[in-house]
């Protein structure tokens, strides 16, 4: 085997008590296609993994491309192309970004890259798609892509884990005309496969592998003739017309049992199925005997019988459809279903985190304005140090109805809750609402252990506290309502957040007279205070704490404007959850 | 068309203390991968100058009204805005770092597979780190020296010292960047980014930062004098201020060892985490 791209002798992987791979011999010829076939669990990744340099062995020895993985890794890596199992294309970038970023890894100049993915780009048919983003592709394009980012360093030799898993067969087919055409260019490929016929359209010679070990060896043919019949002929019953599978022994070589089905192994399906008529087992009008391997599904002769008509009287528990306000409430409680799991993230974000701004500003603050004495600190210390009681529990508020966002986004995006949701009898509208009313909810109970500690700590203590915390759950949900809605139009976690939330929110937060007095900020910043749901609600909760504050339409106008605000983001997020969610 | 993809560099005499394979030196691809993502992201990316901006002017205009000045570090008084604008400086060196070295590296560890692709490559574990911190530093660097200009527009830069402070923020995003990298190889699911939130956020408000070590208690002091952040303010607010002396080696030896801890911990990690 001197022109052995791959040689692999006794090779072993264990994973703590677990051997994957069991002291395997491998050769791997240039120029040919080699598979290894066997059910998940075999061990053949954990041997791709090993030759693509990514895993180091147990035991055994393994030379790739003449070199040893253990101390060559990179210098192998450099010349071989690897398809993983699962796609792994940079989200981040475009199709075309792929190719380029990916061949830059491997050190190849600017312009040789920007050549090498348009001629890539032709072979995996995305030319048109050059410039999209990766995630809206279907699988069959990820995966020509993935392949097509594997050969950008033109390999000598190309790794490709389970390649057709999971593709319809249009595109199955479509990847294997580009595989071939690689194999009548000279790459040599190592394929692992659980399917048989693919391993038969693609590999040269193959080895099956089941529990860690090689049982069989051969090219394709030679495994079929030695292990398998030409053809297979599929039978199909009603469950209590299914004759035992000895009954049919005497019409095949073998007899194998599934589910739903029989399958016979034999060396002619259609005479197979014409004894099987004749014998009066089975009477057929349609023929199901398939070419070799099991190829052939669509048959279904009919039984004595009937086919497949047995209908089971199960009980059922009719579905309803939940009324307007139920609906709602369902999509609260699957909510607090997953807070249960989750409360700490939120402990974190709305209790503990309002607390450390209440210490640090209230009482860091606080010594600090009354050792500076002054004038102003005569107002000031009394009124940084309410204030910002106020001013933390605003700030965690505002913060909670802002990270609202994500558990929206996750919900459309990548959990698709919603979606389930609303694929049952609930709307859209009440999945939005029951969001916005579960924020609601949160912010209270959060709002109340931190009245709590206010009033353990000696604070303010008194109805008018149970009034600011009634309040900053209005201001909670005003921030909240037009935060989800915007959160419904977004396609991913990119930039809009990030930028929505520094250009909008930290100024919001920042110039609402949380830490300090609106009136102590330069006059043009002042109407960033005004525009802020923030300010309103700290007005509001001040006045309702200490029972004193502007006069009774100054408060009304503040619970207006957040009214107003709420109303906007609630009818603006039902608009644009539906328009989602609707097919 | 023909592509020899040229083999790495043979490994350096400082390179074979690392597991054999782990570094192809082209950290720099994932600089320029960085750099291409986030084409996509500016806005995101341009709304991180903005933020320490808007702090300076609520707190240094706000807050600076009611406060008046305050003794600086050698004793002069000095303003509220020129106080804090410093701890700022520091303060958004660590949050720009611990963000891009925590949250970004787990996402790409764990559901972007990211990782897993390079490593089918030449490059190695240690070009990863390397790579990752780096853009983390570049980008930290490119803010540093937004907010310094900021901060000269508003007066607050009075010695020619503050021109290292740019550096120094280097230095101390890298040294976050570093441990938050080695940490984020610990973490198992995004719930355990609460604790570094439970971290980050109480050194952000207590570690002098928006006021004077006097306000505390003597042992109070001694628990925010261990915390890496208030190192950090120190050195900015000597710089800022031009009020430097040696002690300042001090701190900058506490980021020397936060980096090398770092480093060497992270990269061994990922190579636990990828080459299983």
């Amino acid at each position: 085997m001197a022109d052995g791209l791959v040689q692999a002798r006794g090779l072993r992987k264990r994973f703590g008590d677990f051997e994957a791979v069991r002291g395997i011999d491998v050769d791997v010829a240039r120029g040919e296609v080699f598979g290894f076939l066997g059910p998940n669990g075999a061990g053949k990744s954990s041997t791709m993994r090993m030759i693509a340099c990514v895993s180091p062995r147990s035991d055994g020895s393994l030379q790739v491309l003449g070199m040893d993985p253990e101390s060559q890794g990179p210098r192998i890596r450099a010349r071989i192309g690897v398809v993983p199992q699962l796609d792994n294309l940079d989200q981040e970038l475009t199709v075309r970004q792929n190719l380029e970023i990916y061949g830059r890894y491997f050190g190849l100049p600017k312009a040789h890259v920007r050549a090498k993915a348009a001629e890539l780009l032709e072979f995996a048919q995305l030319t048109d798609r050059a410039d999209a983003p990766v995630e809206p592709l279907s699988g069959g394009m990820k995966r020509r892509l993935t392949i097509a980012r594997a050969l950008v360093n033109d390999p000598e030799l190309l790794l490709l884990d389970e390649p057709t898993t999971g593709l319809d067969p249009q595109a199955r087919h479509l990847l294997w005309e580009r595989l071939y055409r690689l194999k009548r260019e000279g790459v040599t490929q190592i394929i692992t496969t659980h399917y048989m016929d693919e391993a038969e359209q693609l590999c040269d010679r193959l080895v099956v592998m089941d529990g860690g070990q090689i049982v069989a060896e051969g090219s394709p043919a030679e495994l079929i003739e030695r292990h398998s019949t030409r053809e297979v002929l599929e039978l199909r019953f009603a469950p209590e017309d299914r004759p035992a599978p000895e009954e049919l022994a005497a019409f095949a070589e073998r007899v194998e049992e599934l589910p739903d089905r029989l399958l016979l192994y034999t060396a002619d399906g259609e005479h197979a199925q014409a004894e099987l008529a004749r014998s009066g087992r089975v009477r057929s009008r349609r023929s199901c005997a398939g070419p070799r391997w099991r190829t052939c599904s669509s048959g279904s002769p009919a039984g004595p019988g009937g086919l497949m008509t047995a209908v089971e009287t199960v009980p059922r528990s009719a579905g309803r459809v939940p009324g307007p306000v139920g609906g709602v409430l369902i999509v609260v409680e699957h909510m607090w279903l997953w807070y249960r799991g989750n409360w700490r993230a939120t402990v974190v974000s709305s209790v503990l985190q309002p607390l450390l701004f209440l210490l640090a500003f209230g009482v860091g603050f606080g010594a600090l304005v009354d050792s500076t004495g002054g004038a102003a600190a005569a107002t000031g210390v009394c009124r940084t140090w309410c204030g910002s009681r106020r001013a933390a529990r605003r700030l965690g508020r505002a913060d909670g109805g802002v990270r609202v966002h994500l558990p929206v986004l996750s919900g459309f995006k990548w959990q698709r809750i919603y979606h389930a949701m609303t694929a049952g009898p609930i709307a859209p509208g009440q999945v939005a609402l029951g969001h916005l009313l579960w924020v609601a909810l949160k912010t209270a109970g959060a709002g109340a252990v931190y009245v709590v500690v206010i009033a353990l700590v000696g604070g303010v203590a008194g109805p008018g506290v149970v009034l600011s915390l009634l309040v900053s759950v209005l201001a909670g949900a005003a921030v909240a309502a037009p935060v989800t809605a915007f959160a419904a139009t977004l396609e991913s976690e990119g930039s809009a957040f990030t930028a929505l939330f520094r250009f909008v929110v930290v100024p919001m937060t920042l110039f609402s007279g949380t830490f300090f007095p609106v009136d102590r900020l330069p006059g043009w910043l002042q109407p960033v205070a005004w525009v802020s749901p923030l300010w309103h609600g700290t007005e509001l909760a001040r006045a309702a704490a200490l029972g004193a504050g502007p006069p009774p339409l100054v408060l009304l106008g503040h619970t207006a404007y957040l009214l107003a605000l709420l109303g906007v983001g609630v009818a603006l997020a039902v608009r644009l959850f539906t328009r989602r969610l609707e097919p | 068309m023909t592509a020899v993809a040229p083999p790495p560099p043979a490994p350096s005499r400082i390179v074979r203390l690392l597991p054999a394979g782990s570094y192809a030196g082209r950290a720099h691809t994932l600089l320029l991968r960085s750099a291409t993502a986030s084409r996509t992201t500016w806005l995101a990316f341009v709304s991180g100058f903005a933020e320490p901006v808007f702090y300076l002017l609520a707190m240094g205009q706000g807050l600076g009204s009611l406060v008046g000045t305050l003794p600086g570090p050698d004793g002069a008084p000095i303003s509220y805005a020129a106080f804090i604008a410093p701890g700022l400086l520091a303060a958004s060196a660590m949050n720009g770092a611990v963000f891009d070295s925590t949250y970004n590296v787990f996402f790409k560890l764990k559901y972007g597979r990211l990782y897993e692709a390079m490593l089918a490559t030449p490059l190695g574990p240690v070009d990863i780190a390397l790579g990752e911190i780096g853009w983390a530093l570049l980008r930290g660097g490119l803010y540093a020296l937004g907010f310094l200009a900021v901060m000269g527009g508003f007066g607050l830069l009075v010695s020619p010292w503050a021109l290292l402070a740019l550096p120094a923020a280097l230095v101390v995003a890298f040294a976050f960047a570093a441990v938050g990298m080695a940490a984020t190889s610990y973490m198992r699911s995004w719930q355990d980014f609460d604790l570094v939130t439970l971290l980050v956020l109480p050194m952000f408000l207590f570690s002098t930062t928006f006021f004077p070590l006097s306000v505390y208690p003597r042992w109070l002091q001694v628990v925010v004098e261990c915390l890496p952040l208030y190192h950090a303010v120190e050195l900015m607010r000597g710089l800022t201020t031009g009020a430097v002396h040696l002690g300042m080696l001090g701190n900058l030896a506490y980021f020397a060892v936060m980096i090398g801890v770092g480093v060497v911990v992270a990269t061994r990690r990922l190579d636990v985490l990828l080459l299983k």
